[in-house]
């Protein structure tokens, strides 16, 4: 390299690499910057109308006070045997409060719905093939770290229950079983 | 070769025993142990103390105290919140490994304070527990729990006044002081 192209070739490289300084700060920044207030994320989620018998059943077993029904989960369920919503009773009609109402039914669904929001639109646009790429399903059949344990095995009625509801068409029947299932150790 | 004096070494171990220390406090856990409060006057540490506190609060395993329990709560004799507590009462309580229908469950029987516990070392159950009641002499029907535990040894986890919407309130025998044995002779 002669000195002529080497008193050239340095100012050059110092206005790219200032350029390219800019550029990343520009990007930087971007990525930082926080969302748009009235973003939005859309979801496709299995049918909220088919949802009760699930919630039914999320909220008997999981749904504790302990466990699910806490304010403190990312995933909330709500429901007369737990965790309450607006002026419902604790507990439900058999123990001196009422059932599940169709507004604990609905915070359920949105709390469940959303945990993952674009798995679950993955999950429903494949008609349920693939409900284990759910994380709360996996952590009912104990494929995963859950503190509650495992508490469906893939194929019975309480996940038959939950992988119905995800493929479009909930089995009402099944829910009934698993609400009526014992609760042992699996 | 110049060595550290004594006194910089005794200092970097303090040092580094009291960041260790700090290291391992679990904030949240301190937290909850702070927010009981201290002991009621004249109640001594044991047994009958802090009926209708989380027991497992500091009996759990991390502290204060190394007492560590497994299971524990207070009973009281009606659901009013002003309610004595039940005392002679008997828990009974299945684990996830016994089934209801002729299982072999665990019973405890509350002292004078409403108060029952197990020690973990005595008795270390699978969750969630499930098909817990309360008897008392005079009760023909035991008083079921309908729901499960899922994870929380410690019945005030869950049962605390005043009822709502977080709470079912205090556990208790029956509804209504009328409802007592012996309240209708």
């Amino acid at each position: 390299m002669t000195a002529r192209s080497v008193r050239i070739a340095r100012p050059l490289a110092l206005v790219l690499a200032a350029l390219a300084s800019l550029a990343l700060l520009a990007t930087w920044s971007g990525a930082c910057a926080p969302p748009p207030e009235d973003a939005t994320i859309g979801i496709v989620t299995p049918d909220p109308a088919q949802f009760p018998p699930v919630s039914m059943l999320l909220d008997r077993r999981c749904g504790s006070l302990d466990c699910h029904g806490a304010r403190t989960r990312n995933l909330q369920i709500y429901g007369c045997e737990g965790l309450r919503l607006g002026d419902a009773s604790p507990g439900c009609r058999n123990a001196s409060g009422t059932d599940t109402t169709a507004e604990e039914h609905d915070a359920t669904f949105r709390s469940l719905v959303a945990l993952e929001p674009a798995v679950m639109t993955a999950v429903v646009l494949g008609k349920g093939g693939s409900p284990e790429l759910l994380t709360f399903v996996r952590k009912a059949r104990g494929t995963e770290a859950h503190k509650g344990g495992t508490l469906v095995t893939p194929g019975d009625d309480q996940d038959v229950c939950i992988t119905s509801w995800l493929a479009g068409t909930t089995d009402a029947d099944a829910c009934a079983r698993g609400l009526a299932a014992p609760v042992i150790a699996r | 070769m110049m060595r550290a004096p004594y006194s910089c070494v005794a200092v970097a171990a303090i040092a580094s025993a009291l960041a260790f220390a700090w290291s391992c406090s679990d904030p949240v856990h301190d937290a909850q142990v702070d927010a009981l409060g201290p002991e009621a006057p004249g109640v001594p540490r044991g047994p009958n103390h802090r009926p209708g506190r989380p027991c497992l609060t500091c009996h759990g395993g991390q502290g204060p105290s190394d007492v560590e329990l497994s299971v524990a709560g207070t009973i009281y004799q009606t659901a009013a919140p002003d309610s004595p507590p039940l005392e002679g009462a008997t828990v009974t309580i299945f684990d996830a490994t016994q089934d209801a229908d002729g299982g072999a469950p665990r019973t405890f029987r509350t002292n004078a304070a409403g108060n029952f516990y197990a020690r973990r070392a005595e008795w270390s159950p699978v969750y969630p527990l499930h098909d817990i009641s309360i008897s008392a002499p005079g009760v023909d029907t035991p008083t079921l729990m309908h729901t499960t535990v899922g994870r929380d040894g410690s019945c005030a986890t869950c049962h605390f006044d005043p009822r709502g919407q977080g709470s079912h309130g205090h556990v208790y025998l029956v509804l209504e002081p009328a409802d007592l044995p012996g309240a209708h002779p």
